[in-house]
């Protein structure tokens, strides 16, 4: 027996649940038959969900509403008229049988009456309540797409600014560019003009000292 | 009213759950909701009072669920079934809750059962002992329940309490139908600890 290779418990629960099927549901059946290990296990968690069965099915006291106005209505015709069918088998027994079908259709009359105020009552709140939880719907929809139009509005103005910054950035980064050309321009020019000058001066020394050198010695 | 409501029974009773919420997408229609909301609201309330442990939050939520349900009616895609949409809306309602409780440093565990939200049991005939008794006996469960982390007790109160498949309740809660049956052994684990008393009892 030890050596048996046991299902896996998510398997077993399975089992238990009753959604094994086919060759496995057989299987697993043959197993917990001879695995005391196992039945003892499919037991243990039998005996579980009987307990669980002891928490029933709860109503909510708070939602009970008062007894509706027409069945208070209706309750005490009906209250009234049997209170008077009792005092008239004292009162009237002769006429017992008479007394007792006229409060009979007075009875069934009002009872009547009772039922289709209670029948348009209910009708009228379940209306109301359909009504009252598509108006809470809507409402919370209004609010959501409230919230959603400014939120994209602020996305809107974020992303507005976000632009003028970038701009603004690669406007001043084109100037800093331009500038710098500009003085690397101005560089150049006066290093041009220097050497040009130096030129010049080497240029006349050069004349002066030609003009030395070829001057006629009389 | 009764003949009008007989005169309706029949195209009620042919219409799907999946086709009533295309029409209150398409069409905002106000009488397939109302059957959605008459059709649901019991298991709806359920899971939330066994999310919970507590009747009025239970209630308040379910209402929350359904309003939300109409609020994103046109995020509903047909191919899916409207019970798994609901399911996940509610269940998210209860994980909200349960998380503002846990910042407040609140537990549904406290408090008698008129401050929780009275939880009233339907009575049968059974007399005055036997019947607390048996109050008795739920009132442990329903404080087992609570003990048992969420992710394990979603999946009971679904399998156990709602009939759900193992299948579905993987689709409801987006995880694979393997890991669901790995918590429902867990919760059943830690559940037969916790109620071992009650087993005793019998």
């Amino acid at each position: 027996m030890s050596d048996m290779k046991h299902p896996a418990p998510e398997e077993l629960v399975s089992w238990v649940y009753g959604e094994a099927i086919g060759r496995a549901k057989r299987e697993l059946q043959a197993h917990v038959n001879e695995c005391a290990a196992c039945r003892a296990q499919v037991d243990l968690w039998r005996a579980t969900t009987d307990v669980l069965e002891d928490l029933p099915a709860p109503v909510a006291r708070r939602r009970w509403t008062p007894v509706s106005a027409p069945l208070q209505r209706a309750a005490a015709a009906a209250l009234f008229v049997a209170l008077g069918i009792v005092l008239g088998r004292f009162a009237f027994s002769t006429d017992e049988a008479k007394l007792r079908a006229a409060l009979q259709a007075q009875m069934q009359e009002q009872i009547a009456t009772a039922k289709e105020q209670i029948a348009r009552e209910f009708q009228q709140r379940h209306d109301e309540s359909v009504g009252q939880i598509a108006a809470a719907a809507e409402a919370q929809m209004a609010l959501s797409n409230q919230k959603l139009a400014e939120e994209f509005t602020l996305a809107l103005q974020q992303a507005r600014a976000a632009d003028r910054a970038d701009y603004l950035g690669a406007l001043r980064e084109l100037g800093a560019k331009h500038d710098a050309e500009v003085a690397a321009l101005k560089k150049g020019i006066e290093t041009v003009v220097a050497l040009a000058d130096y030129g010049f001066e080497a240029t006349e020394q050069r004349f002066a000292q030609l003009a030395a050198q070829t001057a006629p010695t009389e | 009213m009764v003949s009008s409501l007989f005169s309706r029974l029949p195209s009620l009773l042919t219409v799907t759950d999946e086709q009533a919420m295309w029409r209150v997408k398409m069409d905002d229609d106000p009488q397939a909701f109302a059957r959605l909301v008459q059709r649901w609201q019991g298991p709806i309330q359920r899971l939330c009072i066994k999310m919970l442990g507590d009747a009025h939050r239970a209630e308040d939520l379910t209402q929350e669920a359904f309003t939300r349900v109409f609020a994103r009616r046109k995020d509903y895609e047909p191919a899916g079934r409207f019970s798994t949409f609901l399911w996940r809306i509610a269940l998210n309602l209860c994980y909200d809750e349960l998380r503002k409780i846990k910042r407040r440093g609140e537990s549904s565990l406290e408090g008698n059962a008129d401050e929780r939200g009275e939880i009233e049991f339907v009575a049968d005939i059974a007399g005055p002992d036997l019947q607390v008794v048996r109050e008795e006996r739920a009132e442990h469960v329903r404080r087992a329940l609570l003990q048992v982390s969420e992710p394990y007790r979603v999946v009971v109160i679904l399998r156990h309490y709602e009939g759900l498949k193992f299948r579905e309740i993987g689709e409801v809660l987006d995880i694979p139908e393997g890991t669901v049956k790995s918590r429902m052994v867990e919760a059943l684990n830690q559940l037969s600890r916790l109620l071992k008393p009650l087993m005793n009892d019998e």
